[in-house]
This record gives structure tokens, C-alpha cells and sequence, in this order.
């Protein structure tokens, strides 16, 4: 492959190009999630059965003469979750349909940032090869669940830290798209496109973007966290006193088990709204163009997912509700999941009036938009009964609930993703996809997933639990309903079969459908607008064009890309270390025992204050009074600070007291190196990008730099100022 | 409500209640959006040239939906669910009035202590633990000497509250007697206080359960020995083939079979179980536990019976 080829395909930076990787990654993803859960099925459906020839395939420590093991199980059911949520939906979703249309329907020539984009998905591909690896490891893949609930999690296999750091991968991968996504609506819309004129889809991608900025931080946390008690032993999520496997855990103890549930579902729950607010964005335009009439409400849509965001991120303790909750905190967690619904009440029922008085055609995207709207809506209303205490403490942890947001996902989300695959293939390739095949793969696809899922339901009201590697046939309450397993996964089965007419008619497609011409669909959106196909820049532009607003501001918002992007990017850091500080309020509160000093020299925190001091008043230098020598300052105090602080825990360690030490040191610890990694990556960016243009003067071109840098720079300047307050203050 | 097990616990018609009314809720709203989407498609499809409806008209349509179904929403948390898990924690009754249980979880069983004839719980250390002494309980203590702990087995009289000490040695389980209405998570540092009260015995539960089995000796998947037979089966001639309470084992349904006897009534024999709801490892899906629910006798009889063993 020459290299000119490898930089426009493989190592990509057009909008288009990096779509269509997401995609095809995403759905291979998709692919195996789904395979790991046929496998799980016939465990399900037929307990302890053997599958000769697969036990050859997979090996004796995962199906012995093809029995499946209950490790390996849990390994299947963690990593179906954790793929088909962070590696499968949210990119094709996110990913795939934002980055390749996005910048269409605002006019836009490209991402705000092409090169981030770029690397959001390479960190993309190596967060999910991570994940995968474990099941190359000897140990196998994680097996706690997507959910990964300490302290099962810390004493799990080593699959477990592969998990978690992948998750950190993936968290990286989407703060980079988040905050490309945010720069490009606001800043790189046409000009005479407003924010109300954005095509709903625009809006839900918009919305989802902030999710991610704002709700991974806080996974990130978490995973830290998780990995400190994992490798360098610490209890942060483990309570004094545990016996494990009949034994007492060599651990300090004097953690909070809950305190994973609050970091991990205060992303996750919002996540469930990044899953399903780009489908309805692609569900909107597929009604739009077929009904041949612009949405019923569309303000309201769009007041109503701005909503749906804000209130996403108060809602995430309603998956706690058992674990002790007084009434104050039950009663409010209730009442903020009932309000979440009304917003999506509020769209599908726009999106159901919509369809009155249109001239409907019956495309095959538009069969699948149609069968989303219940299929969705059922999702949705089973979560109800889970949203309200007294019921949930039946349907908790029971089949009800993975009824329930299969339905969302899957009838639903998957659902309006085929229709956006069907919908905008012929935009991305010049063909149309084949009809029949559609059609088929729609027809059965609908019969099959209702017959997967719906019977969840009835396992749930019967009082089945979830992830039992039996299906429950130990259990005398579920005898009356166990017969449903073998019919679900009959279903399932019947599910990928029905599967293969849709990769068949992809590729077949590729090469021999029919020709599609400019616009097959007569759709009214900048999508559609002529320009050239599939490769090359977009729309109106010219290929010399540089990405607006990169130098000066952009009259209506009055903001830089670059300015805008690190504001972001703030932001989320905001997230992450108020997160963090969260995590120190509820580990002292919880703790027996807190230093009130003299576990940690306030000498060396003077020291390491001047330092710090004096490498940002030398960065406040470079702007105006002496700038070669500003820089040269700051590397040198900065790199001190580094070299201080690095022999400042090298000496902590090695006269005993090391992270496991005690939760403070482990704190300490965390919050040191993650300060110390903001500090190294201010002295890379301003020893090699920097150096060259740092001291230009602000007027002059490429000024950008010293401002924004600055802005990083004080940030971490108030980090280290909440260091001193956290650990040197009595 | 149909579809749910039957229910023993007092507080169990509540959620019962709010589950059927939900429900309710969820069904007439999708019927409603599918009738909708039907009309529309129906009109759509025949309409080519169809002037839009009325916007407002729709617009009007759109709010009185939504408004309804918020306002149902709204009466079931403030009128239902508040009410009921504020109730939950006034009406917890004092522990002198209900029989208290200790349930500590662990990988993979259900602990069970009883305080015993003096109601106090015994020292328990960490640093006690065996195999023998699962709980780590200090039997030098004065109060620890009539304690009884078993493993998976609790009996509880009926009709009088019950409450349960909460906790786990290991990891996350959770408690649930899906029979009672009752699920809690067990997390290990915490200790939380649970009760119910249990109006009917497990034998009464049992007959609740019963329902006609299938006997067909091909299906073979099918595991039926968790059931056993409700009254005693006769074949055509008047003669007992299988006596009441057997298991269908599969040579049971071999028997039945060849009698051409195609259905019994059969009840689970142990139809009071604790189920571990929550993911804790590679056995949680055999964390199955046993309560016995009995009248206030068979209770102390069996009590008598537990001291007894433990003075030998």
C-alpha cells in the first residue's frame, strides 16, 4: 500500500473516510457481541449440554468436551455488554452516523479538528482490542459483568485490568469526538444555518456529545480507581474485613463498594441516553424524507432532548435502590426518572405525529423507522416499573430488567441504526441496497427480536433472576416459565440467520445494486446536496479550504475552535477531578481512621508550590516581557516540579509507605500522578509544538497558542491547589 | 396481576398493586401509540396527494397525550410508591416484636444465625473463621453459647414480623425471596436492617404454586424434579401409580407415561427459596437458599431441634 494510500484510507483524516471505519469496525463489533450471546443462548436454553465440536474450537478451559463453564459464561455475558454498549451501538451511533453526517447537514467542509478526529478513532480501535485481549490472556476476558461491581471485580481475573484499561482507552477515544463534535456544530455551521434550522439529527448528536464529555469523566474515575485496588493495593472499593474463598483478603480495607456504583452509573445512565438519541436523530430524518413533510414539533423535539440531557445526569442512582437507600434519596431518584420520561414521551409522540397526513413510502429504512417507534416506546414504558421503588424491588436484577433495555437497544436503537445504514448507503456508495433482501431481513428481524425479548418479560414478573449461568432451572419459582429459554433462544438463532441478509445485501450491494443517482430519495437535506460522492471533500467547498475559524473569531458565538475545543476539554477535567474529589469526600467520610497530618512533609509541599509558581509567573512572562526566556523558565521549573515530586513519592514508597498503605496515601497517590501527568504533558506540548510560536506576540499569527495554554495551565495550577487543601490541610 | 408468582408477604398486594396499575399504564399507552400508528399508516399509504392535518388539531392531540400520561405517572409515585417506602421504613417493627434472623452472604450460600433463647447475637470474628465456623463466631462468649447458625435453611414462624440483619463476607450478593416480595442487596461493610411479614406457610405457598405438569418422557430437557406430585396420581383402573409428594424424577414420568397418563398436578417441593439476585462470581447461579415458612409450632419444634443439636 503506497503511503498516499494509507493516508487517505487507513489513516484518515476526512470526516467521510473516518465515518465509514467507524462504521465497519462498529458493526463487526456488533457482530461478535452478538455471537458471544448466541453461544450464551444454547447454554441457556439447554444447561450443561454438550457442543463436541465447539469444545475442540474453544478449548478445555472454556467448554471441556463442550460443556460451557460457568467462567467462561460470565466472561461471555461481561464482554456481550461492554461490546455491544462501548463498542458497538455508541460508535456506530456516535461515531459512524455523527462524524460522517454531521458536517453535511451544517455545511460544514469537516470536522472542526480532522487530526483528533483521526486519533479519537485509532484510541477507539486499541480501547476495544484491549477489552477483546483478554480472552487471548490465560486468565480469560473480564467476567464481573458490564457493570464490573467491586469487590467482586478487584478479586476477578486478570481479564478485569484488561477491562478497565480499556475503558480508560475508550474514554480517551470519546472526549476526543465529544469535543469535535461540540466545536464543529457551534462553530462550523454555514452561516445562515441557526441552531434552530439544524436538522434534528444534528441536535441528538449535539446533546449526546456533551453526554460523553461530561458523564465519562467520571467512569475514568472509577476505572482509576478500580485499577489502584486491583495492582497497587489499595481499598478504595473494599471494606474492612472481607473473607473471600474462606480466607481473609490481604487488604487495609476501610472502602466503599457503592462508591463504584455512583461513579459507574452517573456515566452509564447517560449513556443509555447516547445510545438512543442518535437513533432517534436518524429515525427523524428517515419519517421526514418518506412521509414528505418536516416533523410535527420540532422545537418542541428539541427543547424536549435538551432536556432529556440535563436530567440523564440526576438520575443514575435508580439502578441503586436496593442497595439501602433511606426514603430522601429513594424518593428523589424516583421523581427525577419519572420526569427523564416525560422528554422522551414528548419525542416519540412528535415523531408518531409526524406520520399523520404524510404521503408515507414504504422504503426499507422506513419499515425499520416505523417498527421502531413501539419497539422503543416498549422499551421505555417497561422501564416504569422499574423506575418506581416498590416495583422495582421485585423486577430488580430479574429478566424484566434486560427485557427492558434490550427493547431500547435493540428493537430500537439497532433498529434505527439498519434504517440509517439502508437510508444513507446509497450517499456513501452510489447504490441503493437490494429491497427484497430489506425487506426480508426487516420482516424477520422484527418477528425474531419480539421473539427473543418479549419473553424477558414474563421470566421477570415470575421473579427470574438475571446472569444465572442455568437459566434459573435450579429454581423452584422460575419451573413455570423456564420453557420460555429455549424458545428465546430459538429466536436468536433464528436472529443471525436472519442476519446474513442483511451482510449479504451489503456487499452484494457494494459492487451490483442498483444505481442510485444524487438523491434516490428525494430528500430535502444538505446530506443529499450534490457534490461528489464518497470521496474527496464535501459539499461546496474547496479542497484548499482551511477549517474556518481556526485564527479569528467567529462573529455569532465570538469564540475560536481552538478556544471552544480547550474550554471543553476544561470541562471534562472539571468532571474528572470533581469526581475524584467526590470519591475523597465519601472515602473519609466512610473511613475509621483519617490522618490529621504528618503522614506527608509540608516542606515538600512549599517547594513543590514555589516551583509550580514559578513555572506559570515565567509562562505569564513569555506573553509580553521576555519571551525565549519565559519558555525556558517554565520548562525548567515545570520539569523540577516533575523531578521533585517524582523523588518526593520514590522516597514516601520506599520508606513503607506505598499506595495500599492507607486510603489517604492512596488518594495521595492517584491524585499526584494524575496532576503529574497534566504537568508532563504541558511540558511536551510547550517544549515541541510550543517553543517555536509560544512567544509570538498575541497579535501576531498562530497567537492562539500562549492563551489557551495558559487556560490548561491555570487548571492545573488549581489542581495542584486542591491537592494542597485535600492532603495538607488538617 | 397475572405472570407474577404468588405472593405471601403483607406488604406484597402493595407492590402487586402498583405492578398491576403500571402495567395497566403501559398497556394502554402502547395499545393507544400502535392504533395511532396504524390510523397514520393506513391513511398514509392511501393518501398520495393527502393535504397535512391540522396542525394544531394534532398539536392539541400531542400535549392532552402527553399531559395524561405524566399526570398518571406523577399519582403513581406521589399516591403509591412514596407512600409505600416511607411506610416501609415507619412501620419497621422493634426487634423485640419480630423473630430476628442474621443472613450474612458469601460465595456461594446463604448464612443464617439466630440469637438463639436469649435474642442476642453472639461475638463474631473475622479472625474465628473455618470451614466449620463460617461466621467466625466467638462460642466463648456468653451470648454466643445458644446461638444457632445454619447454612441455607432458615425457618421463620408465620405471620409475625420478621427482621433480618443483612451483610456479606465477600462480595456484592443480593437477597431475594421473590415469593415475599423481597430483594436487598447484601454489601459487604454494610450492615442493613430488612422485614417482612410472611402471612402464609410455605406448604400454603405450595399449593398456590400447583399447576398441571406436561408428561412427556421424549422431552427430556426439561429437568421436572424440583416438582413432585400434589395428591397421589391413579391410573384408569383405580390404582395408585405414583403416591402424593413423589419428585418427577424421570423414571417417575417413565411410570406415568406408560400408564398414558399425560398430566399431573405437581407443585415445587421447596417452593420458598432465596435466590442470589445480584452477579458474584462463577457459583451464582446455584446461590440457592431454603426459608421454611410454618405456624408458630412447628417453628419452636423446630428450634428445640436446632438447640438440641448444638448441646450434643
Amino acid at each position: 500500500m503506497s503511503y498516499s494510500t494509507l493516508a487517505r484510507r487507513v489513516f484518515s483524516t476526512d470526516h467521510k473516510v473516518i465515518g465509514i471505519q467507524y462504521a465497519m469496525t462498529s458493526l463487526a463489533f456488533l457482530l461478535v457481541g452478538f455471537l458471544f450471546m448466541l453461544l450464551m443462548r444454547w447454554q441457556l436454553a439447554y444447561p450443561g449440554q454438550a457442543l463436541p465440536w465447539l469444545g475442540r474450537i474453544l478449548g478445555p478451559e472454556r467448554m471441556p468436551e463442550g460443556v460451557m463453564l460457568p467462567e467462561f459464561y460470565n466472561q461471555l455475558g461481561a464482554m456481550h455488554g461492554s461490546i455491544m454498549v462501548f463498542l458497538g451501538i455508541v460508535p456506530l451511533g456516535v461515531g459512524a452516523f455523527g462524524n460522517y453526517l454531521v458536517p453535511l447537514l451544517i455545511g460544514a467542509r469537516d470536522m472542526a479538528f480532522p487530526r483528533i478526529n483521526m486519533l479519537s478513532y485509532w484510541t477507539y480501535v486499541a480501547g476495544g482490542m484491549t477489552l477483546l485481549a483478554g480472552f487471548a490472556h490465560p486468565g480469560g476476558a473480564a467476567s464481573s459483568g458490564w457493570t464490573s461491581y467491586p469487590p467482586l471485580s478487584v478479586v476477578a481475573n486478570d481479564g478485569q485490568t484488561l477491562w478497565l484499561a480499556g475503558m480508560f482507552l475508550l474514554g480517551i477515544s470519546s472526549l476526543l469526538g465529544s469535543i469535535n463534535m461540540i466545536t464543529t456544530v457551534i462553530q462550523l455551521r454555514r452561516p445562515g444555518i441557526s441552531f434552530m434550522d439544524m436538522p434534528f439529527l444534528v441536535w441528538a448528536q449535539l446533546v449526546s456529545a456533551f453526554l460523553l464529555l461530561l458523564a465519562f469523566p467520571p467512569l475514568q474515575t472509577a476505572a482509576a480507581l478500580q485499577l489502584m485496588d486491583r495492582v497497587a493495593g489499595t481499598s478504595f472499593f473494599l471494606p474492612t474485613g472481607l473473607i473471600v474463598a474462606g480466607s481473609p483478603l490481604p487488604a487495609t480495607g476501610g472502602g466503599a463498594p457503592v462508591l463504584w456504583q455512583h461513579l459507574f452509573w452517573f456515566l452509564a445512565h447517560p449513556e443509555v441516553y447516547v445510545l438512543i438519541l442518535p437513533a432517534m436523530g436518524i429515525v427523524a430524518e428517515v419519517l421526514q424524507t418518506n412521509t414528505r413533510k418536516p416533523l410535527h414539533g420540532y422545537r418542541s423535539m428539541v427543547y424536549a432532548t435538551v432536556a432529556l440531557g440535563c436530567i440523564s445526569m440526576i438520575v443514575w442512582a435508580h439502578h441503586m435502590f436496593l442497595t439501602g437507600m433511606g426514603t430522601v434519596m429513594s424518593g428523589f431518584f424516583q421523581a427525577t426518572t419519572l420526569i427523564v420520561s416525560i422528554p422522551s414521551v414528548i419525542i416519540v409522540t412528535s415523531l408518531l405525529l409526524s406520520l399523520w397526513g404524510g404521503t408515507i413510502r414504504f422504503t426499507t429504512p422506513m419499515l425499520f423507522a416505523l417498527a421502531f417507534l413501539p419497539m422503543f416506546g416498549l422499551g421505555g414504558l417497561t422501564g416504569l416499573p422499574l423506575g418506581l421503588a416498590p416495583t422495582d424491588m421485585h423486577l430488580h436484577d430479574t429478566y424484566y430488567v434486560i427485557g427492558h433495555f434490550h427493547y431500547i437497544v435493540a428493537p430500537g436503537t439497532i433498529f434505527a441504526l439498519f434504517a440509517g445504514i439502508y437510508h444513507w448507503f446509497p450517499r456513501v456508495t452510489g447504490r441503493l441496497m437490494n429491497r427484497t433482501l430489506g425487506r426480508i431481513h426487516f420482516l424477520l428481524s422484527l418477528i425474531f427480536m419480539n421473539g427473543v425479548f418479549f419473553p424477558m418479560f414474563i421470566q421477570g414478573l415470575a421473579g427470574v433472576s438475571r446472569r444465572l449461568y442455568d437459566g434459573g432451572s435450579q429454581y423452584a419459582h422460575a419451573q413455570g416459565v423456564l420453557h420460555w429459554n429455549e424458545f428465546m433462544s430459538i429466536s436468536a438463532w433464528l436472529l443471525g440467520v436472519t442476519q446474513l441478509f442483511f451482510i449479504v445485501n451489503l456487499f452484494w450491494s457494494l459492487k451490483r445494486g442498483k444505481i442510485a443517482g444524487a438523491n434516490p430519495w428525494d430528500a430535502t437535506t444538505l446530506d443529499w446536496a450534490p457534490s461528489g460522492h464518497a470521496s474527496g471533500r464535501s459539499l461546496l467547498s474547496r479542497p484548499e479550504e482551511e477549517t474556518p475559524y481556526r485564527r479569528f473569531r467567529r462573529p455569532d458565538t465570538g469564540l475560536k475552535n481552538g478556544s471552544l475545543g480547550i474550554g471543553l476539554f476544561l470541562a471534562s477535567e472539571v468532571m474528572l477531578f470533581g469526581s475524584l474529589a467526590a470519591a475523597y469526600t465519601l472515602l473519609r467520610i466512610n473511613s475509621l481512621s483519617w490522618p490529621t497530618g504528618g503522614v506527608l512533609h509540608g516542606g515538600t509541599a512549599v517547594t513543590d508550590t514555589i516551583l509550580l509558581l514559578a513555572a506559570t509567573l515565567c509562562l505569564g512572562a513569555s506573553r509580553r516581557l521576555a519571551p525565549r526566556l519565559g519558555i525556558a523558565g517554565f520548562l525548567l521549573f515545570a520539569t523540577a516540579f516533575l523531578g521533585f515530586k517524582s523523588i518526593d513519592l520514590a522516597s514516601l514508597s520506599s520508606s513503607g509507605l506505598v499506595p495500599g498503605s492507607s486510603t489517604f496515601l492512596g488518594l495521595y497517590y492517584l491524585f499526584s500522578v494524575l496532576h503529574g501527568l497534566h504537568v508532563l504533558a504541558g511540558i511536551v506540548f510547550a517544549a515541541g509544538k510550543g517553543v517555536s510560536n509560544l512567544g509570538a506576540a498575541p497579535e501576531e499569527e498562530g497567537s492562539i497558542v500562549p492563551g489557551l495554554f495558559g487556560a490548561y495551565w491555570l487548571f492545573v495550577d488549581l489542581v495542584w491547589i486542591l491537592i494542597l487543601v485535600l492532603f495538607y490541610m488538617p | 396481576m397475572p405472570g407474577l408468582p404468588p405472593n405471601g408477604a403483607e406488604h406484597g398486594a402493595q407492590i402487586d398493586n402498583l405492578m398491576l396499575m403500571v402495567h395497566i399504564l403501559i398497556a394502554v399507552v402502547f395499545v393507544g401509540w400502535g392504533i395511532f400508528l396504524a390510523a397514520a399508516i393506513v391513511r398514509g399509504r392511501r393518501s398520495s396527494g393527502n393535504s397535512p392535518a391540522s396542525s394544531s388539531r394534532l398539536n392539541r392531540f400531542g400535549w392532552l397525550s402527553e399531559i395524561s400520561i405524566a399526570v398518571v405517572e406523577i399519582t403513581l409515585l406521589v399516591g403509591v410508591a412514596l407512600p409505600f417506602w416511607a411506610g416501609r421504613i415507619d412501620a419497621a417493627p422493634a426487634d423485640r416484636d419480630a423473630t430476628v434472623v442474621r443472613v450474612v452472604a458469601e460465595q456461594f450460600a446463604w448464612n443464617i444465625h439466630y440469637p438463639g433463647p436469649d435474642g442476642v447475637f453472639g461475638r463474631a470474628d473475622i479472625s474465628l473463621v473455618t470451614p466449620e465456623n463460617p461466621l467466625g463466631l466467638d462460642r466463648n462468649d456468653p451470648a454466643a453459647k445458644d446461638d444457632i447458625t445454619t447454612l441455607n435453611v432458615m425457618h421463620l414462624p408465620v405471620g409475625r414480623p420478621v427482621v433480618i440483619y443483612l451483610s456479606s463476607k465477600d462480595v456484592i450478593h443480593s437477597f431475594s425471596l421473590p415469593l415475599f416480595r423481597l430483594k436487598q442487596d447484601a454489601i459487604p461493610g454494610q450492615r442493613v436492617r430488612l422485614w417482612f411479614i410472611p402471612e402464609k406457610t410455605s406448604a400454603e405457598m405450595r399449593l398456590m404454586m400447583a399447576s398441571s405438569v406436561r408428561i412427556d418422557p421424549a422431552d427430556s430437557l426439561r429437568d421436572l424434579s424440583l416438582l413432585s406430585t400434589l395428591e397421589a396420581v391413579v391410573d384408569a383402573q383405580g390404582l395408585v401409580v405414583v403416591a402424593a409428594g413423589s419428585p418427577l424424577t424421570p423414571d417417575v414420568i417413565q411410570a406415568l407415561s406408560l400408564k398414558g397418563i399425560g398430566r399431573v398436578v405437581a407443585a415445587p417441593d421447596t417452593p420458598t427459596e432465596i435466590a442470589c439476585a445480584q452477579l458474584c462470581g462463577l457459583g451464582h447461579y446455584r446461590m440457592r437458599g431454603f426459608v421454611t415458612i410454618e405456624p408458630d409450632s412447628a417453628y419452636r419444634a423446630w428450634m428445640a431441634e436446632q438447640s438440641a443439636l448444638l448441646a450434643q
